[in-house]
């Protein structure tokens, strides 16, 4: 959710940013000026008068059968109302532009609505009571109910507000209550917006839009009814419908009002229920034919898969795995279903693995001890040990390497000993001696990004990463570094990366997550 | 007829109503790769004019955004490979386009321009394209002419740098209130 407030922070910020400099405004200017001048340049045609009259009768005739013409496409009876709708378009056109503005505000207002963690917005109110309506857990916030009426009504009217707040608020004797989210990340564009229809002062715009759904890509296309209320135009009825990478047509079933369902979740429930009740009438278990993927045992694997995984791993009402479900979730063979399987389907079908089931790691894990520090790694790759009669007498010095290889890929990982730097109090200061021994500048982005970050549990050690360069796009190389008590612990870790076929790399990298979340310290 | 018809048929009018509604993004592109409003205001120039040059020959109008787009990333380029004789210029601007730095020039800047500034040159460019313009991945990955999955990692990287920078920003102009 994090995503989604982070985009709609940058959005409003970009909103805001629609102001070009003077230099700029000026460049424009004197380019229209230029483009108008260009225009002015007439031609002089000396011609007779009689030829003058024959041209303009001419002009006048083609002129006649041209509006006559576009008068009859326009369905218009007469000449005189064709006219007015030719001047009436650049009214629309203006009147277009005003509501297309709106309805991309509204586009993103309402995925932000569907997705976001809302009580971070509006203030939780720790101290009340939850309320669980249905499947619903909803929270009290802080904030009354009135202000997200005042905030979306100036945009939705009447049954339509009701529907879209509805989705996520509750009125409780005005106090308002936020319920919990589906915690779904999505990524979204907006491919093309256009006016379809006008009823009655009712304008119907399509909005398609491309969203990434745990990466997977999904075309999208939803229609805003629109009416103009006063000098402005408000939404009075939103329909939805998501697609899967292809084309369906749309018709009135299958639009449903201001929701947002990759699949029916009663649907769901009640073909659980039916495949269990088979499977009572059967007396037989539900174990079948393994298809690596198919989580929800439909016979394909696709994005449904992934989100069926994703939903039984938080607990979802209705999403639970039969016996060969579990089997044929279980997509890198872990042994565990978790929400790393589903982010493989999605690889997967996004054409980032070839196969199912994909190897996350090895299998069988050996203990090391190593200066400073104990960990495990994969028993079948190679370790060398590096002056090992002068461990833990050469502080910083590189003290093992281990090498192997995990679903294709090559890597190494060099553990280095412990070395004491007086200046080093902390993460910060370890960073920023770092970048100084590099010659780097050092800023609050240096290391950022690691593992376990904040955490304060021995048994999951803070790490901090940084990227270095190795001049060789197939190459990698980072650093990871853990600091306690001014005592600075290095791990180098080198590997190979084919940026053009960069498939089962995630899930060969667990490897050294795994590795790197193995390790503790030893006193030193 | 649409707007982008009636400037191909030659109506001014349609075509300055056009890059009014554009020239803000065009700005944002050029300023994003050339880094300073003297370069970029060179090159917006340069786009503006072989996009009216070449309007006619745009075959779908639903291409125009992304049409349009290329031509001010390559005049961009254009006129970067031209200076590149001025390598001092070239050097001077990697030395000072560092992570602390605003762009080398003293003029005004919004908010964005200065958190814009901070991010590395290609997360930048697609951040712009994507929030600014609202092209999808999809499209960025073509305009760009790479990988979509590159398209991705940069724009999640630059979501989540531009993020912390606005909010730092925030915080300490609030601090300073």
């Amino acid at each position: 959710m994090q995503k989604n407030k982070m985009d709609k922070y940058i959005r409003e910020k970009v909103e805001k940013d629609n102001k070009i400099p003077l230099k700029a405004e000026k460049i424009v200017g004197d380019f229209e000026e230029m483009m108008l001048m260009k225009e002015n340049e007439k031609k002089v045609i000396r011609i007779s008068l009689r030829t003058f009259i024959a041209v303009a009768a001419s002009f006048i005739i083609i002129a006649f059968l041209g509006v006559n013409m576009y008068a009859n496409k326009l369905g218009k009876p007469n000449v005189i109302s064709a006219v007015e709708a030719l001047f009436k378009e650049d009214v629309v056109d203006e009147e277009n532009a005003k509501i297309e503005q709106m309805l991309r505000k509204a586009f993103f207002d309402i995925r932000y609505l569907n997705h976001a963690d809302l009580t971070e917005e509006y203030g939780k109110d720790v101290s009340a009571e939850v309320k669980q309506i249905g499947k619903k857990t909803y929270y009290k916030t802080t904030s009354k109910y009135n202000i997200v009426e005042e905030k979306y009504g100036k945009m939705f009217m009447d049954e339509a507000l009701k529907n879209l707040l509805a989705r996520r608020f509750l009125d409780v004797d005005g106090d308002l209550y936020v319920c919990d989210t589906e915690l779904e990340e999505i990524e979204v564009s907006i491919a093309d917006i256009q006016r379809v229809n006008e009823e009655d002062g009712i304008y119907t715009y399509e909005i398609e839009s491309i969203e990434m759904v745990y990466g997977q890509e999904i075309e999208a296309t939803t229609w805003y009814k629109v009416k103009r209320v006063g000098d402005s135009y408000k939404i009075c009825a939103v329909s939805f419908l998501q697609e899967e990478t292809q084309n369906v047509v749309p018709n009135e079933e299958n639009t449903i009002d201001v929701q947002e369902e990759v699949i029916d979740e009663k649907e769901n429930m009640i073909n659980q229920e039916k495949e269990d009740n088979k499977n009572k009438e059967n007396g037989s278990s539900s174990v079948g034919k393994t298809l690596y993927g198919d989580a929800n045992c439909d016979g394909e694997v696709n994005l449904k898969d992934s989100v069926y995984i994703r939903r039984y791993v938080v607990g979802w009402e209705g999403y639970s795995l039969t016996e060969q479900g579990k089997i044929n979730a279980d997509v890198n063979m872990d042994g565990k279903i978790e929400e790393f399987d589903a982010n493989v389907i999605s690889e997967y079908l996004a054409g980032n693995y070839k196969k199912l089931p994909v190897k996350a790691a090895s299998n069988t894990w050996t203990e090391k001890n190593v200066p400073g520090m104990k960990l495990k790694y994969p028993s079948n790759w190679a370790v060398t040990e590096v002056n090992r009669g002068a461990w833990n007498f050469q502080q910083g010095e590189l003290a093992c390497i281990f090498e192997g290889e995990n679903n294709g890929y090559n890597f190494k990982v060099s553990i280095y000993e412990p070395y004491y730097d007086s200046n080093v109090k902390d993460f910060e200061s370890m960073l920023r001696t770092i970048a100084e021994k590099h010659g780097e500048v050092y800023n609050e982005f240096y290391g950022s990004t690691g593992y376990n970050i904040g955490s304060t549990d021995s048994n999951h050690l803070e790490w901090r990463e940084i990227m270095r360069n190795t001049n060789n796009d197939n190459k990698k190389m980072k650093e990871c570094y853990h600091t306690w008590g001014g005592w600075v612990y290095k791990i180098v870790i080198d590997y190979d990366y084919n940026p053009s076929d960069p498939s089962g790399f995630t899930t060969a990298y667990r490897v050294i997550d795994e590795m790197i979340g193995s390790i503790k310290l030893k006193s030193y | 007829m649409s707007i982008i018809s009636k400037a191909k048929n030659g109506d001014k009018e349609a075509f300055t109503m056009l890059i009014e509604e554009y020239k803000v993004i065009i700005y944002k592109i050029a300023l994003a790769i050339m880094k300073n409003e003297d370069d970029a205001c060179d090159a917006m120039q340069e786009a503006l004019l072989s996009i009216y040059e070449n309007l006619q020959s745009l075959k779908n109008n639903k291409h125009f955004k992304t049409w349009a787009i290329r031509i001010v990333i390559n005049k961009c380029y254009h006129i970067i490979n031209k200076n590149k004789l001025n390598s001092e210029k070239i050097e001077k601007v990697k030395s000072e386009c560092t992570l602390n730095d605003f762009y080398e020039d003293n003029t005004e800047k919004t908010e964005m321009e200065i958190a814009l500034s901070k991010l590395d040159d290609d997360i930048r460019l697609v951040i712009v394209l994507y929030y600014y313009d609202g092209i999808s991945t999809k499209d960025i990955a073509k305009i760009l002419d790479i990988p979509k999955g590159t398209v991705q990692s940069r724009l999640q990287r630059g979501r989540d740098k531009l993020y912390h920078i606005l909010e730092t920003e925030e915080v300490y102009d609030n601090a300073k209130k």
